[in-house]
């Protein structure tokens, strides 16, 4: 399915080729083939890669760490008593009292590792999972630490690691981007900038793929030319002309041959993307594994995102994300600041099953063994209530878990102190997360830059440590 | 077409894009099965000129 051998642009246009016999767009670029590596063509990794893709699950709003892995009987101990450690601003400053988790945390697996009752069915996979329990991020309000997460940076502008690792690797698929978004509705706060390329060429930019209910994923990808061949006869005009300006202009080549090759991308799309989106050659057996037919719609609408996030996976996207469903919350669904009984429970229910769904059908078609799965929050919510039932942010503990791509299953990292506030031991920064993502695709974080403005730029910054402890 | 090069990107037209249009357009214009006589009328052919130019990076982009 995936080809190792280096290619060169050349190939990947042959293989488009032949792919699609005769709708050959190939036909009016390859003759412009320039002699330079154009951005989206393969690129060997810096050493021997453990992984080839990542899919991140991301819970837009920040999950409670101490109500879903990281347990903590000293706050059931003292619930309803007044907090017994210093507490950091928060969000909203309406700190009420500790406040003991509303589920019950069973022992899973072979590793017994403990997991809450919000999700019974990914708890069936402790054993491949790596639960990271001291996560830490420099900012508690939502965009900047969606950045954060997203970009290496607190502030708009930055390339995401999605576009990073497409810049550092190249494409594997010819008829896909190599960053999609499978959007259910919901972008995070700080928006479509957590998905940008930023200073990366524009071909690395995340392409949003829309996941309603029984609409098609990309409502827009049929053209409107009505006869055959009339779309690939202006797309022939506009591209020799565009090549000439390129050629003209002294600075911005790369600005322009990166909009030449979206078009090129877009128009391979309208080929590939009803295909990878149409379900109907799954078996009834997975799209009822996955949930697709859940009475539940928010949860019905996560199941397609977590089959179509495995089918582009299987078709070489190498980063795909999902965002949370529509419709749950006005903003950030985990962002649970009245309720969180009520309101993580309903989250929860959404992705559990979907989740569980698409570990089970990555390990068992083998695509598990280099495929990351990233399920985190851009941070974590207060051990004392918001009010009294409710849970502000918490950037200075959270939990999140990795599974597959050569990341150890059955593992806990790291530690909260008894109250599930800080963490503690072997802290893990987003830059930790990135370098260590980086570093199983083979990729040295130190090593992949880009200069702008004067000075080279790294997803990473100048921070970030590989975390070997959790590496296979 | 000189006033659509006026109006989209502030120069003349080239004699190089004049003739590459050109045969954009008879392309254009065989492919939609257009009688010659309408060539200079038909609003589906410079709709597709329309439609391409606003496409070029020149447009879109600032030098």
């Amino acid at each position: 399915m995936v080809n190792q051998r280096r290619l060169t642009r050349r190939d990947v246009l042959h293989r488009s080729a032949m792919g699609f016999g005769a709708l050959a767009l190939r036909g009016f670029l390859a003759d412009h083939a320039q002699a330079d590596v154009p951005s989206s063509s393969l690129r060997p990794p810096h050493f021997a890669p453990k992984a080839k893709r990542i899919v991140m699950l991301f819970m837009d709003g920040g999950v409670s760490q101490v109500d879903s892995f990281d347990p903590k009987p000293r706050l059931t101990a003292e619930h309803g008593q007044p907090f017994k450690m210093k507490i950091e601003t928060t969000q909203f400053e309406n700190n009420g009292s500790t406040f003991g988790s509303p589920f019950t945390f069973k022992n899973y697996g072979d590793s017994g590792m403990p997991v809450s009752s919000l999700f019974p069915h990914i708890a069936q996979h402790v054993d491949d999972l790596c639960v990271i329990r001291s996560m830490q991020t420099p900012f508690g309000e939502h965009a900047q630490s969606c950045y954060m997460l997203h970009t290496g940076h607190p502030l708009t502008g930055h390339p995401s690691m999605g576009s990073w690792i497409s810049y550092g690797l190249g494409s594997e698929s010819a008829n896909l981007p190599s960053y999609v978004v499978v959007n259910g509705g919901q972008l995070p706060l700080g928006g479509i900038a957590n998905y940008s390329s930023g200073f990366l060429p524009a071909i690395h930019e995340a392409s949003l793929f829309h996941v309603g209910l029984n609409t098609p994923v990309v409502d827009n990808i049929q053209p409107d030319e009505p006869k055959p061949g009339q779309q690939l006869n202006k797309l022939r005009f506009i591209a020799e002309t565009d090549r000439n300006f390129a050629g003209q202009i002294g600075s911005g080549e790369e600005q322009i041959e990166s909009a030449i090759r979206n078009y090129e991308l877009a128009f391979a799309m309208q080929r590939s993307v009803p295909e990878v989106a149409d379900f109907k050659d799954e078996t009834p057996a997975t799209l009822e594994a996955y949930g697709c037919n859940s009475a539940n719609t928010f949860e019905a609408r996560y199941a397609r995102q977590c089959l179509l996030a495995r089918r582009l996976l299987e078709r070489g996207v190498r980063f795909v994300e999902l965002t949370c469903v529509g419709g749950i919350r006005f903003v950030s669904p985990w962002d649970s600041h009245d309720n969180i009984k009520g309101d993580h429970l309903k989250n929860a229910e959404i992705v559990d099953r979907p989740i569980s769904a698409l570990l089970a059908d990555l390990k068992h078609r083998g695509l598990l063994d280099d495929t990351i799965v990233v399920w985190t929050g851009e941070f974590g919510r207060t051990p004392f209530a918001q009010g009294s039932t409710g849970r502000d942010h918490n950037p200075q503990g959270f939990s999140l878990w990795l599974a597959g791509g050569g990341i150890r299953g059955g593992m806990i990292h790291g530690a909260t102190d008894e109250y599930g506030y800080h963490a503690i031991e072997n802290i893990v920064t987003p830059y930790d997360l990135q370098a260590t993502l980086l570093h199983q695709l083979g990729i040295d974080h130190e090593r992949l830059t880009f200069r702008f403005g004067g000075r080279d730029f790294r997803l990473t910054d100048v921070h970030g440590n590989v975390v070997r402890e959790i590496l296979a | 077409m000189q006033s659509l090069w006026l109006i989209l990107f502030s120069r003349p037209v080239t004699e190089t894009e004049r003739d590459r249009t050109f045969a954009f357009l008879k392309s254009q214009a065989i492919l939609l099965g257009i009688a010659r006589d309408h060539w200079q009328t038909d609003q589906n052919l410079w709709h597709d000129l329309a439609h391409a130019l606003i496409n070029m990076k020149e447009f879109l982009y600032l030098r």
